[in-house]
């Protein structure tokens, strides 16, 4: 079987995961909890081994690299890496109801990559700026970073239903959700910093200036600045709960304008171009 | 965590209230990232000149005026840089007193009793008798925590200890950092050059043209190109751009090498990259002539031979803010290292006897990542417990 005829199956795995976890949350039933989260493991390895058998084809094809190279493979690694977290953090907490806020964005991410027609899925070779030992790194701590901010987002929007609606009282407490929203923060901002470290070393030798100014690397100091003043905020001020809720959704909507958006700014990273 | 403690050795005048102020941080930071989100929507430099055609001359004169077309190299932007700094100069050391005293603060291993807003003071009761299980808590907190103080008062005998006192100045060195990037960046923009050449096959130059005012340069040596070949993919993607270049000083060959893309060569501290390519300009040769000094006058010459000649075109760029961007880099991640990853953790342990029993209480403080501190003196708290713990 192919990779991405496992990666388009794994789309609907994760649909059904973010179902089980929202049936959970309404019964409150743990037996939907389980399956939910055995459900997620279940299509976190199908992906891993798509992705794996992915890397494998390209070099089968004579054109061997990481499948971190173009929009599609970026989606799916995007999506992976959201799951890794969550899945990490769900191990490491026990929080389960922040599940049906992540899951579905997961599966967005497959979906689009998988369905969208303006997404080619086709291995594709690397054109000369992408032959560098730069790229995993570049591209690795970038959307590790990403996946972290989409999962404070995740949780941002779930403290908001929380304290604005006592949505239900199967959501944790919010100290506890500030927490972990803090927490994912930082480890976003570390990795988007290390992400645009990377990423100017690779300017200096690709494109002859660690900073061009292109609308990508303005759009990743913008998301930084976001950040770094929500940091601040907190570090400074003391500032907690719904103003870092709030900044965090606002960061998010920075990180999707970096990843997204920029595509159609014209520009040196531009995903449409190829 | 409260900052509003009086800041001492500070003269409270308006001016340094104002560049000392958080406030002030946070509408330059929104002024830095609306002028970045402007600078990526309006097309800048050379893709601002299509855009000023289409609109009317006389709003395109005053954009152009207020450098709304190179925003990123221009005053306003400059202007910010520098407020940035100066204010993250000032924030830095209004806030230092109150750091330095926290670094300097001294260990009290009998402070316990007196610390009110000690997060969670634990105690359990034991059997195990005083001198025993000092010893063995001494040995704990040595394991963890290195140097151990201790203290017997009235009350009962004090184990204190602590780690990562310096983690205090984390901040200080990414503020540096930022500092020293930024200074970086400007010595690059105002002693460095980027600039362009093309070169055809077989051909030598010693000039390039400046991005930005186009002006010509010369360098202090003659680069000429040997070939250039470009090889493709099955699927018509290319390959490889590589040109074999010839540097030469004095009409002696002095370096010679391939430039591919992602491999720059440096020369005599100017760097060349592969940055685009083509078939030599329609049949014409265009030749440069010096006059006098500095002038330089360009006339093309028809050809009669069309070969399938190719030029290079080339990146040429000297940046002596370089190695001082990359040691703000490496400031950065470091200050990173000790501001996420370190925390000053102050420990107190108190063994007090209360009947034949013994009360052992446990205390912590920390200036960040107090959930970090909690979760330790737990652990710490079952360790204590477990009297088969070895010492």
């Amino acid at each position: 079987m192919s990779d991405t005829v496992i990666l388009s199956w794994v789309t609907f795995v994760y649909f059904g995961a973010s179902m089980f976890y929202l049936i959970r949350l309404i019964t409150g039933k743990e037996l939907w909890g389980l399956l939910a989260l055995w459900t997620t493991v279940g299509g976190f390895s199908a992906q891993t081994i798509a992705l794996v058998l992915r890397w494998v084809v390209s070099y089968q094809l004579g054109i061997g690299h990481a499948p971190l190279s173009n929009f599609y493979e970026s989606l799916i690694f995007f999506a992976w890496a959201v799951i890794l977290l969550y899945l990490i953090i769900e191990w490491r907490t026990g929080l389960k109801s922040a599940g049906i806020f992540v899951a579905p964005l997961a599966f967005l991410l497959m979906a689009y990559a998988s369905f969208s027609p303006n997404v080619n899925s086709r291995i594709q070779p690397l054109i000369p700026a992408l032959q560098s030992n730069w790229l995993i790194s570049h591209v690795v701590s970038c959307f590790l970073g990403y996946a972290a901010f989409t999962i404070a987002f995740g949780l941002s929007v779930m403290y908001l239903l929380k304290i604005v609606k006592r949505f239900s009282r199967f959501l944790p407490e919010t100290e506890f959700m500030d927490d972990l929203i803090h927490h994912n923060v930082v480890m976003g901002f570390i990795l988007l910093t290390l992400g645009i470290l990377t990423g100017s070393v690779w300017a200096h030798y690709a494109w002859g200036s660690y900073w061009s100014w292109d609308p990508k690397e303005t759009w990743s100091l913008i998301t930084w600045l976001i950040y770094a003043t929500m940091l601040h905020s907190r570090f400074v001020r003391g500032r907690q709960g719904k103003r870092m809720a709030i900044l965090a959704i606002i960061g998010f909507a920075a990180v999707l304008f970096t990843y997204l958006g920029v595509n159609y700014l014209p520009g040196l990273h531009s995903y449409l171009q190829s | 965590m409260k900052r509003k403690e009086n800041i001492p050795n500070v003269k409270k005048n308006v001016l340094w209230s104002l560049f000392s102020s958080f406030n002030l941080a946070v509408i330059l930071l929104i002024l830095i990232v609306l002028l970045a989100v402007a600078g990526s929507l309006i097309p800048q430099q050379d893709a601002a000149r299509e855009l000023a055609r289409r609109i009317p001359p006389g709003w395109a004169a005053i954009l152009q005026k207020m450098q709304v077309f190179d925003l990123y190299h221009s005053v306003w932007f400059f202007l910010l840089l520098g407020f940035l700094s100066l204010n993250l100069v000032s924030c830095s050391l209004s806030r230092f007193p109150v750091t330095w005293k926290s670094f300097r603060a001294k260990a009290f291993p009998d402070a316990f009793t007196s610390l009110e807003d000690m997060t969670d003071v634990m105690t359990i009761m034991t059997e195990e008798r005083r001198d025993s299980a000092l010893q063995r808590l001494e040995g704990l907190l040595k394991k963890k925590y290195g140097k151990v103080e201790q203290k017997e008062t009235a009350r009962g005998d004090f184990l204190y200890g602590e780690k990562g006192r310096l983690s205090h100045f984390g901040v200080y060195v990414i503020h540096l950092s930022i500092l020293v990037i930024i200074g970086g960046a400007v010595a690059g923009a105002l002693f460095g050059f980027n600039a362009h050449v093309r070169v055809s096959e077989g051909e030598a130059t010693d000039t390039v043209q400046l991005k930005g005012d186009g002006g010509i340069k010369k360098l202090d040596f003659t680069v000429r190109c040997e070939r250039f070949s470009v090889d493709f993919y099955e699927n018509g993607a290319p390959r490889e751009y590589r040109s074999d270049l010839t540097f030469l000083k004095n009409g002696r060959v002095v370096h010679q090498g391939s430039l591919l893309v992602n491999h720059p060569i440096s020369f005599e501290g100017i760097r060349f990259y592969q940055s685009s390519y083509g078939t030599a300009p329609d049949g014409k040769i265009s030749l440069s002539f010096r006059r006098g000094k500095g002038n330089i006058h360009r006339r093309v010459f028809p050809l009669d031979y069309v070969g399938s000649k190719y030029y290079t075109g080339l990146q040429v760029a000297h940046d002596p803010g370089l190695p001082i961007v990359a040691s703000g880099a490496f400031l950065l991640v470091a200050g990173f290292m000790v501001v996420f990853f370190t925390s000053h953790r102050r420990i107190w342990i108190s063994v007090e006897a209360r009947g034949d029993r013994t009360a052992i209480s446990i205390a912590g403080r920390t200036n960040r990542d107090s959930l970090g501190l909690q979760r330790e003196m737990e652990r710490m708290m079952t360790m204590i417990k477990d009297t088969g713990v070895e010492t």
